[in-house]
């Protein structure tokens, strides 16, 4: 049912999904959301605010993400937390990467950890 | 980096700029340690900016086409008439691309010059071809490299044994060369060259020779006369001239002895400046002087223009049909503005909805004019079809003297020229409506003032069109209601030149005098046998074609001789047999005509020499002396007056006096003459019968050129004829347009006052109240147009002012016609809808709210 309705939306991009996920994790402004993306894909996904912000408005106006009331310390900059309807996009993704990920697997194209 | 980022962000759409500035600076500063990152923030921004703007076009852009497939009649109509009007300004633009802007193709075009013998006192006449001998001279010029002359002309010819209309030319060997062009097979003519040898165009080389290489060294035989075709010259070569079409079929080289005339086409020397090129050639004609080739009196000058210049003299029209065709452009694309402005406001829910949705005011009008973007490209491209499809059609339509003309076709500028085009007529059009549709006034008050405004520039455009061909057709029938002097109908003209035309030999010899006294009745009385020929008689000219002989020097006994340079004693020679007067049915004013039994000095002069030379006394049984008409000065006695001629529609009668054919020496020896002949009806055999007659009886002569001097009546007015059609037709399409556009705006200007005006009916007000309320809200209109119309047609009118013969540019009454005729027609265009909202029950649009 999930995964019909995200039918036309899955894949979705790396970076867009490196994003619902810093997300998922905490709330936070762009520029800790560039940040953490990169730390969390170790460095591949490197995101800038040129391609930041565009994501950004179009998860906004697709109702995954919503703003949230502006940081404690900075009032200018606005903060953004994951939606239920983002969370279920989240969740499809990681559901279709899981599928892969386990025909992969069968296929012998993912090393198995030593000793199991 | 800073300010470059910003830079960078003027590539998003104003709403996202505004949202995200101040993040997208603040993530800059919170990174500015990290290396390269500003510039990857840089193109990051600028690309997603792009992404972001195509992605909004590509929405708007579908939303537009499903907008107008959903209403097709505006699509079409709207589509349709700017298709008409880009195809008119595409065709124009594809002539003027060829005949104007193309360069000659010549290797450095601008370095050729071409030049004419002109007097210097009257430097508008059109001028006479310089002296072959002339070249010669020209081999030591300082400033000039080369030196060529060409004289083409038309007729039929047995080409191979068969008739033909051959466009031929006769060049000197420096021709080509003088030309910088490459023969495109074979070889170009040199020095050594006999006249035996001739070079064809590509054109005729493709028709006649399907194209093969094997085509040098045949024999091509032209009148008996067999040439050796040594060469094809390339694909699109013309001959320098002025203002004349010259693209020949065939080149051959002047016979080696003799006289002949040719346009003098000069290149000078690299470095070399027009003013010496022209220095030069003044001092060398002077020098020419005395020489036996010189023809020319003393006091004639050569006139030297670049031979880009001499061609354009012709093409000035074509300017006045795009001005024009730019007009009727202008008035489409108000008229398209006015629908679309009526259709904006009828739409004004649909909008209201949108910015209710949240859509910006900016974001409305950008949609509305990429509306008008779409509609004028698929506009653009329709009218480019419909441009191709009518190109050899125009073509028709325009002067066919236009050197290239039929060389005309859409190419790549063109194209560019429509793109240009498109989106100017849509700025035009959808910048109005985008600004109505975005202003917060959207229920039509304003709206309707900006419609009124577009129909008075509208009635003003075609004000000026309209004037314009009206001026043109006043100037038309004072053209062709020119009294000639002369019958035209049913009379043709035989003319005969002689092959060895420009050898000297034959020229005052005893034995072409002889030649001369035979072949002239001969040629008469062969003719005249032949059916349906009533009459016949010998002429030294061909009436219409203003090819009149100028006597240069006579005066009258018992007055002062007159100085060479003196307009005084100039008048015109003719030379005719006695059956000349009474077929062309000139009334003989005093006096009487000639007789079998005159001497060679009796003369007949025309009412313009007796009032100019004799003023009140009469002419009739006083003599001139003259050298011209016989070999030594003599005393010619006038025997009578003749009604005057006209030699040209566009010239008044000049004085000119007539020798009987008899004097001979001036006809050549018979080298060059012609048969007039009056036929009971219209025989379309009759030039084949005398091409027959004469290859059969008159070997030594050329295939005659037949002509009817109806047909060379309608050539006199062609031009005017074509200028007037071309006008006449963009401004009937004005015409149309700006009624259309006054229907437009006072149909949808009255469907919304129904109520209103069903108030005022159940309130008493009666029919007609209405109905000169309506009309005469629409007639103000046009007379505010009108009125900016007046202004625009004085630029109009001064374009085609040289154009008009015998009518002033600002006739009062072609204004005051063209005026009532928009009036008219405005009150006509607002009475429709006015009688429909007559119609409507009162009870009806009231019950409606």
């Amino acid at each position: 049912m999930e995964r019909t309705t995200f039918s036309g939306i899955l894949p979705l991009s790396p970076r867009a999904f490196y994003i619902l996920v810093a997300l998922a994790q905490e709330d936070t402004h762009g520029y800790a959301l560039s940040k953490r993306v990169e730390t969390m894909s170790g460095g591949l996904v490197k995101i800038t605010g040129g391609t930041l912000y565009p994501l950004i408005k179009q998860m906004l106006d697709d109702g995954w993400i919503a703003e949230t009331a502006a940081e404690p310390g900075d009032p200018r900059r606005k903060a953004y937390r994951l939606t239920a309807r983002g969370r279920r996009v989240a969740q499809a993704e990681a559901a279709r990467l899981a599928d892969v990920l386990r025909k992969a697997r069968s296929c012998d194209l993912v090393p198995r950890k030593a000793g199991s | 980096m800073r300010s470059l980022l910003l830079l960078a962000t003027l590539a998003f759409p104003p709403e996202f700029r505004k949202a995200y500035r101040s993040d997208l600076l603040a993530d800059l500063e919170h990174r500015k340690g990290e290396r390269g990152y500003g510039l990857r923030l840089f193109f990051d921004v600028f690309l997603a900016g792009l992404g972001m703007r195509f992605e909004l076009l590509r929405r708007d852009v579908g939303y537009a086409v499903r907008m107008l497939i959903k209403a097709p009649v505006f699509t079409c109509v709207v589509g349709g008439t700017l298709a008409v009007a880009i195809a008119a300004n595409a065709v124009i633009l594809g002539a003027l691309q060829s005949v104007i802007f193309a360069p000659l193709p010549y290797a450095q075009a601008d370095q050729v010059f071409v030049s004419t013998v002109r007097d210097p006192k009257n430097p508008s006449q059109s001028g006479f071809t310089p002296p072959v001998g002339f070249v010669d001279m020209l081999t030591h010029s300082r400033a000039i490299q080369s030196a060529a002359a060409v004289n083409t002309f038309q007729g039929l010819h047995t080409v191979d044994g068969e008739y033909a209309k051959l466009s031929q030319a006769q060049v000197t060997p420096a021709y080509f060369v003088t030309l910088g062009v490459q023969p495109y097979i074979g070889r170009f003519f040199n020095a050594s060259d006999t006249q035996s040898k001739a070079v064809i165009s590509y054109a005729y080389w493709r028709t006649h020779y399907g194209g093969s290489a094997s085509v040098l060294g045949k024999l091509l035989t032209i009148d008996r006369a067999p040439y050796t075709i040594i060469g094809v010259a390339p694909r699109g070569m013309v001959d320098p001239g002025f203002g004349v079409a010259a693209q020949e079929d065939i080149w051959t080289l002047f016979p080696r002895t003799g006289n002949a005339w040719g346009l003098l086409v000069t290149r000078p020397r690299s470095g070399a400046s027009v003013e010496a090129v022209r220095a030069d050639l003044k001092r060398l004609w002077q020098n020419a002087m005395g020489r036996p080739w010189q023809s020319y009196p003393k006091w004639t000058q050569l006139f030297t223009v670049r031979a880009r210049d001499a061609i354009l003299d012709d093409a000035q029209a074509l300017w006045i049909f795009f001005a024009a065709a730019a007009a009727v452009l202008l008035i489409a694309s108000a008229n398209i503005a006015n629908l679309i402005l009526a259709r904006t406001r009828s739409r004004k829910d649909e909008f209201a909805v949108r910015a209710a949705l949240g859509a910006s005011v900016r974001r409305i009008a950008t949609q509305s004019v990429t509306e008008t973007l779409v509609l004028c490209a698929c506009a653009c491209i329709a009218g480019l079809a419909l441009a191709a499809g009518c190109m050899r059609a125009a073509v028709e339509l325009l002067p066919e003297n236009l050197p290239r003309v039929s060389d005309a076709r859409i190419d790549g500028h063109v194209v560019v020229y429509v793109c240009a085009l498109g989106i100017g007529a849509a700025l035009v059009a959808g910048v109005l409506p985008a600004l109505t549709a975005a202003g917060k006034d959207l229920t039509g008050r304003r709206g309707g003032r900006a419609g009124m405004t577009l129909v008075a520039l509208e009635v003003a455009a075609a004000f000026a069109l309209l004037v314009c061909a009206a001026l043109l057709l006043r100037s038309f029938v004072a053209l062709t209601s020119q009294q000639l002097g002369f019958e035209t109908r049913h009379v043709y003209t035989a003319t005969f030149l002689r092959k060895d035309l420009f050898t000297p030999k034959d020229h005052s010899t005893h034995g072409s005098r002889v030649n001369t006294a035979l072949m002239l009745p001969q040629a008469r009385r062969r003719i005249a046998a032949l059916p349906g020929v009533a009459q016949t008689a010998i002429s030294g000219h061909v009436p219409l074609a203003d090819d009149l002989e100028v006597m240069t020097g006579f005066w009258l006994p018992g007055r002062a001789m007159p100085g060479p340079r003196d307009q005084h004693a100039l008048a015109d020679i003719g030379y005719f047999s006695r059956e000349y007067v009474p077929l062309m049915r000139i009334p003989i004013v005093a006096g009487r005509n000639f007789k079998n039994a005159d001497r060679d000095n009796d003369i007949l002069v025309n009412q313009a020499f007796a009032r100019k030379y004799f003023g009140g006394q009469s002419a009739v049984g006083a003599a001139i002396y003259t050298s011209a008409g016989v070999p030594n000065a003599t005393l010619c006695h006038i025997i009578g007056v003749i009604a005057d001629t006209r030699d040209s529609l566009m010239q008044q009668p000049k004085p000119t006096a007539y020798w009987p054919v008899s004097s001979s020496a001036p006809l050549h020896g018979a080298a060059a003459f012609t048969v007039v002949m009056k036929t009971s009806g219209d025989d379309p055999h009759l030039a084949m019968e005398i091409a027959a007659l004469a290859q059969r009886y008159f070997p030594e002569y050329r295939s005659p050129r037949v002509t009817s001097l109806d047909q060379a009546l309608a050539d006199n007015s062609a031009t005017a004829r074509t200028s007037l059609t071309m006008l006449a037709t963009l401004a009937a399409i004005a015409l149309l347009l700006a009624v259309a556009g006054i229907y437009g705006v006072v149909a949808f200007s009255v469907e919304r006052r129904y109520h209103e005006i069903g108030i005022r009916r159940s309130l008493g007000e009666t029919d007609g109240r209405v109905l000169s309320r309506i009309i005469g809200s629409s007639i103000t209109q046009a007379a505010v147009g009108i009125a900016l119309g007046v202004v625009a047609a004085a630029f109009g009118v001064r374009a085609i002012e040289h154009q008009l013969f015998k009518t002033q540019p600002f006739d009062p009454a072609s204004f005051a016609l063209t005026a009532v005729l928009l009036l008219v027609c405005a009150a006509l265009a607002s009475a429709i809808p006015a009688w429909r909202a007559l119609r409507i029950d009162p009870a009806r649009t009231l019950r409606y709210d």
